[in-house]
């Protein structure tokens, strides 16, 4: 699981209030790091998509925060070095191995091979 | 500047998928800054469809997407016998065709009957009676620097090929469409597949009906062996799917080739994208629910493209509640079956034979709006409001007498 798709999920149990079930605490046994090709405009694309705070967070929890600052620098579009720093946090760290929990509930949804399993058995749902 | 007509081109189209070329085309066409617009009629069913386009440029950009049209051709000249088309050329001004034609260049001209094969003899004589044209430049087989196409359309009846063609065209050859794709991308080669993956040039189709481009995010709900991902995925957009299937995600248990028992290790949906050198755009697969979903509120998604299970490979399994609840009428189909949804547009609607008595349909929806708290209870206003049985009302007619009656009465018919 890599950690853009991260920042998009959240916990859709019964009773978890809206908004309470984001962002999921990863609780990682196993994560890789890959080589992926840089993509300037994708990045910056996909900033403004993604919970700045919710991303430092999971980054920091992984070991993985590569000097990204707590809130986004202004113009960050132009600034490749940035940049880089956020594709490598967005695309190329991938939790393998570990569990995503529910901040409201307590449920865990295992990450099994890289993929993760957001089943609930229909008394959850 | 005074603005003239529109540059006309030449669109010569497969003949196949015949109802979902020209959702594509105008897909295409919006995609590439442009607009889909025809000063004649456009003959839906025809090979040859004559365009106005602003620009080369544009139509070489609409020519690097579509895997319905072979080629396309800047239109010197037409007409609905030989000397209409030689009038036509001769009208053609004289400064357009000069850069094309001046010493220097190198040329060659070539010739396509469509519903007709024509003897060398036939070819040489047709190409000998444009001798009007002021070709300065040289013959050149191999690798001329620009190609010239003489085309006749002989109609559409293979037992009633005419003696003269019904159209004739002379075109300078711009780009070729992205057909070999599906030659390249075919699941026969594929390394994983399921019992239902989608055939490379259908979602090579969907992708352009989705307007998909670069650095778009596509997701597919239900995205068993990630056949639709691939074709987003080589036109640049980053592909994430869910399934509900732990096994199909994870790429495991019984092999749906002949001769191959069970999956290998290499074959899920990131080795998919692997093979075609495409894995940068895999985002992530999950394992899910559609009907409950997963995803925060925001803007995360550029399309959604999906080919939902028909009830009738899969178990049935019940996925929750629908949002919208939409009725049969008699026999099973009309416009008001289509989904709808208040923050929705209908751009497109294209039925595929599957086999005498079934069949499906390709909807395309745009976001037309943001979702309001209001919008919910929109549908009980609407005329269109009507009861659904869901899945299962395909389902039952499928496996029902129904069908396999229809079946057995043209089965008689045949003898």
């Amino acid at each position: 699981m890599k950690l853009l798709t991260h920042n998009m999920l959240t916990s859709h149990v019964r009773g978890v209030r809206p908004g309470a079930g984001f962002p999921l605490r990863i609780q990682a046994t196993e994560v890789k790091v890959n080589n992926v090709d840089f993509n300037q405009e994708f990045v910056a694309r996909m900033i403004p998509k993604v919970e700045w705070g919710a991303l430092v967070e999971a980054a920091e929890s992984l070991g993985h925060l590569s000097d990204l600052p707590p809130q986004l620098p202004p113009e960050y579009e132009s600034n490749e070095d940035f940049l880089r720093k956020v594709h490598h946090v967005l695309l190329e760290v991938e939790v393998m191995e570990g569990v995503l929990k529910c901040p409201d509930s307590g449920r865990e949804f295992p990450i099994t091979k890289g993929i993760p399993n957001m089943l609930l058995s229909e008394e959850e749902t | 500047m005074a603005r003239g007509p529109l540059p006309r081109y030449l669109l010569l189209l497969a003949q196949k998928n015949l109802e979902f070329r020209l959702p594509e085309i105008k897909s295409l066409l919006s995609l590439c800054g442009g607009q889909f617009s025809s000063q004649q009629e456009i003959r839906i069913n025809s090979p040859f469809w004559i365009l106005n386009i602003p620009s080369e440029e544009m139509a070489r950009e609409l020519m690097k997407r579509t895997v319905c049209a072979k080629s396309i051709f800047e239109l010197w000249g037409q007409g609905k016998s030989a000397e209409e088309l030689y009038t036509s050329l001769k009208n053609y001004p004289m400064e357009k065709m000069v850069p094309y034609l001046h010493s220097n260049s190198t040329y060659k001209i070539c010739i396509h009957a469509f519903n007709k094969t024509l003897t060398q003899e036939e070819k040489i004589k047709r190409i000998d009676a444009l001798e009007f044209l002021p070709f300065d430049g040289k013959v050149n087989l191999k690798k001329p620097e620009h190609i010239f196409w003489i085309l006749e359309d002989y109609g559409m009846d293979p037992n009633n090929i005419p003696e003269e063609p019904l159209h004739s065209y002379f075109g300078r050859w711009i780009a070729d469409g992205q057909r070999e794709l599906i030659e390249s991308y075919s699941v026969k080669r594929r390394h994983f597949i399921g019992n239902t993956s989608m055939d490379a040039c259908l979602s090579f189709i969907m992708a352009n009906h989705g307007r998909v481009k670069a650095n778009d995010v596509v997701f597919d709900p239900f995205v068993g062996t990630g056949g639709l991902l691939i074709s987003s995925a080589h036109f640049g957009a980053y592909v994430c799917g869910t399934d509900i299937d732990y096994n199909t995600v994870h790429g495991l248990g019984k092999a749906s080739r002949k001769n191959q028992k069970w999956r290998g290790p290499d074959e899920n949906i990131r080795a998919n994208l692997r093979q075609y050198g495409l894995e940068k755009y895999y985002l992530d697969a999950l394992v899910s629910d559609a009907s409950t979903p997963i995803w925060r509120k925001g803007m995360l998604f550029d399309a959604i493209i999906t080919d939902p299970p028909y009830g009738i490979r899969e178990a049935t399994r019940r996925t929750g509640s629908q949002k919208e609840i939409v009725k049969a009428t008699e026999r099973g189909y009309t416009e008001k079956i289509i989904p709808w949804h208040p923050c929705l547009k209908l751009i497109s609607n294209c039925e595929q034979m599957l086999s005498s008595h079934t069949s499906r349909r390709l909807i395309t929806m745009e976001k037309v709006k943001e979702f309001e708290d209001k919008d919910q209870y929109s549908h009980l206003l609407d005329c269109q409001y009507l009861l659904y049985k869901g899945h299962n009302s395909f389902r039952e007619k499928y496996f029902s007498g129904v069908t396999k009656r229809i079946a057995k009465e043209e089965k008689d018919n045949q003898k």
